[in-house]
């Protein structure tokens, strides 16, 4: 069956009562999620995994999905209104969505967005469709010399997750590698790392781990900056004027192109996307001083990338089983959590799950419409509750949710102990990426590397008569090349610093 | 015009304070010697054996990894060439008690919910937290504390059958905690 007969499939699965509920509860806690500052779609997928261990394991992912890519949506919300940025990828919004909502046009952005983020959302969706299955096809001939090449493909990622500080990266992968080794060996049973805590025999469930780098972590920086209280714009009416319209349609096929083919780009982030976006649509207008002062495409442009992004960034997931970001991180780990591993053998193992989570994609997108459009006022009344209860009630339900992975206290101390860290780590501006990065896909690289030692008889050239894995691993050294001579500079001005 | 909350506008970088410069110190340090350790003992998980590599390969490689960037890093923080080493480790004396009180209420919590069990735990812990943190009225703080320890206990365990910590004292759990 080709793929657009499996979507038909999966949309049969999708379109039933019970998964349709799961995609509107993901939806609206994502839109949730987008309009609160200070609680990312990250650590909100990281704190509900364990809640989800008791829904079918395709309601699970199409619920965490929602999740996912409904954080967009609803972080415009505050960015035009507020002049808060709910998410990283709204922030390039704030300069023209703010400005029109102080302009009394805030009803035209936030309907401009919210079309846009549809647009990008769905056509993402269907060229996702379209490429996912082929490129799983010709993974399906990758043995463990290729996968080797593969993983350190993914993992050539840390230096573009690196940030500030490429040594600050690296030392986070190896402790992100070094955590995974914990537990018994799978091949020889040794135990590494237990300490003699029959609790690491095991191995660390990243579910916690996670929960506290991202959950609990955020928490405590968001208790630091203690809240305080601003003004917020009113909502003026939704429907935009026709020059609005045909100024904005331009930038949304723009951002829509430009979101998905950086969201392809594993490292690459939604917010890189919207920023991207709103250069393109500045470099495209005729009358470039008009943005930052309320002009319509410096909306439509980045809020139809970064959910073309969103969308777009699953592919290598589901192809590869590479995490390109730590949202996606999150959300494989549901997939794995689940009994499913991601990658090229999920399309033929597993078709039944695949499509109708892609198939819910894209209801998913056509109910964040609903919700972000006539519900506004909804959204924007929910941002009145007092932080302090917000944070009171996610942390009961953090503990909740670590307690349930096996009905012991070990994980909920687990969650404190890398919520602790986490926050260490962000104090010390120590990137968290890479740590999930590797986290996730070290065990899979030792493996695969003792594997294909196993095959070669211990000679590593043997990685020298497998064409793909050679290929990879050129790749991966212009990858590295390339952000090695990119970070020269950022050297010098780190010797300045 | 409606009221919200919204974060306080970032603070101005300053240069890193001594303590501050000690702090990425200490990390840098505790690095190197956690690194030190797993290379030590990885050997000893074997490095390599007839069918390839060992149980401990990956991690002494790792560790010994670990262990030079650690240094490199240490080298950076001292010689004043590292990121992110700036201004006070803390930004006020007022954030630094809130993410201690919210940090040791969580490990409280956490201790004491074997035995108390969920519901008074997590009860006096939101309680706790609202009234001295929020400063949210006492009937609000209240209701908003029942809700999230009786109310979602009874939720989770009756209509979603998710397993909760019930007290391990036993004249609490007879009375159903």
């Amino acid at each position: 069956m080709d793929a657009f007969g499996n979507l038909i499939d999966g949309f049969g699965t999708a379109l039933t009562p019970e998964f349709l509920m799961y995609a509107l509860i993901g939806a609206a806690v994502g839109t949730l999620v987008g309009v609160l500052p200070g609680l990312g779609p990250t650590a909100a997928m990281a704190i509900l995994i364990p809640l989800t261990f008791h829904l079918p394991p395709v309601g699970a992912i199409i619920m965490l999905a929602a999740i996912f890519y409904g954080s967009q949506y609803g972080g415009t919300i505050t960015t035009i209104l507020l002049n808060i940025p709910g998410e990283a990828s709204s922030a390039v919004t704030v300069m023209d969505g703010h400005a029109m909502a102080k302009q009394g046009r805030a009803g035209a952005a936030l309907s401009v967005a919210a079309v846009g983020s549809f647009i990008g959302g769905t056509v993402a969706c269907l060229v996702l469709v379209t490429v996912a299955a082929p490129v799983a096809k010709l993974a399906l001939n990758f043995g463990p010399p290729e996968y080797v090449a593969l993983v350190i493909l993914g993992l050539s990622l840390i230096l573009v997750f690196a940030g500030k500080s490429i040594v600050k990266a690296l030392i986070m992968g190896a402790i992100g590698m070094l955590i995974a080794t914990v537990g018994l060996d799978p091949i020889s049973g040794a135990a590494r790392f237990t300490f003699g805590i029959p609790e690491f025999f095991d191995g660390l469930d990243i579910v916690p781990v996670l929960m506290g780098l991202f959950g609990i972590s955020e928490i405590l920086i968001n208790m630091e900056a203690r809240l305080t209280k601003v003004t917020q714009a009113k909502v003026s009416s939704l429907v935009p004027s026709k020059v609005e319209a045909k100024q904005a349609s331009g930038a949304i096929a723009r951002g829509t192109g430009v979101g998905f083919v950086l969201g392809m780009f594993p490292g690459v982030n939604a917010t890189i996307a919207a920023f991207t976006s709103y250069i393109v649509e500045k470099r495209f207008s005729k009358t470039p001083e008009r943005f930052g002062k309320g002009a319509i495409e410096g909306v439509a442009g980045p809020e139809t990338a970064n959910n073309a992004h969103a969308n777009a960034a699953l592919i290598p997931m589901f192809t590869l089983g590479i995490p390109g970001s730590p949202g996606v991180a999150v959300l494989m780990t549901a997939f794995i959590v689940n009994g499913l591993n991601p990658g090229p053998e999920l399309f033929t193992q597993h078709p039944e799950v695949v499509w109708p989570i892609i198939a819910s994609m894209y209801i998913g997108n056509v109910m964040l419409l609903v919700l972000n459009l006539p519900l506004i006022g909804l959204w924007v009344q929910i941002l009145k509750i007092p932080y302090s209860i917000l944070i009171g009630v996610i942390l009961v339900f953090t503990v909740v949710g670590a307690y349930s992975i096996d009905n012991s206290m070990f994980n909920v101390w687990v969650m404190i102990a890398f919520g602790l860290l986490g926050y260490l780590f962000k104090k010390l501006e120590l990137p968290v990426a890479p740590l999930v990065l590797t986290l996730i896909l070290g065990p899979i690289l030792e493996d695969a590397i003792r594997q294909s030692m196993a095959i070669f008889d211990g000679d590593v050239t043997g990685f020298l008569h497998h064409p793909i894995a050679l290929t990879t691993f050129a790749i991966t050294a212009v990858i590295i090349a390339f952000t090695a001579r990119r970070s020269v500079p950022r050297s010098e001005g780190d010797a300045e610093a | 015009m409606d009221t919200v909350t919204e974060a306080e506008p970032p603070p101005v970088v300053r240069p890193a304070t001594a303590a501050t410069r000690r702090v990425h110190q200490a990390t840098a340090v505790a690095f190197v010697a956690a690194a030190g350790y797993v290379a030590v003992t990885a050997p000893g998980l074997g490095l390599y054996d007839g069918r390839g590599p060992g149980a401990g390969l990956f991690p002494f490689v790792v560790g010994i990894l670990w262990g030079v960037l650690s240094v490199a890093w240490l080298v950076q923080i001292t010689t004043g060439h590292s990121t992110g080493v700036e201004g006070s480790f803390f930004e006020s004396l007022q954030g630094a008690r809130r993410v201690a009180l919210l940090a040791g209420g969580i490990i409280l919590l956490a201790i004491a919910l074997p035995i108390l069990g969920f519901q008074l735990a997590t009860f006096a812990f939101v309680a706790a937290f609202l009234g001295l943190y929020g400063r949210h009225h006492w009937i609000l703080t209240l209701a908003i504390a029942l809700g999230a320890s009786f109310g979602l206990f009874t939720g989770f365990t009756r209509l979603l059958d998710v397993t909760l910590p019930v007290s391990s004292i036993p004249f609490l759990t007879n009375l159903g905690l």
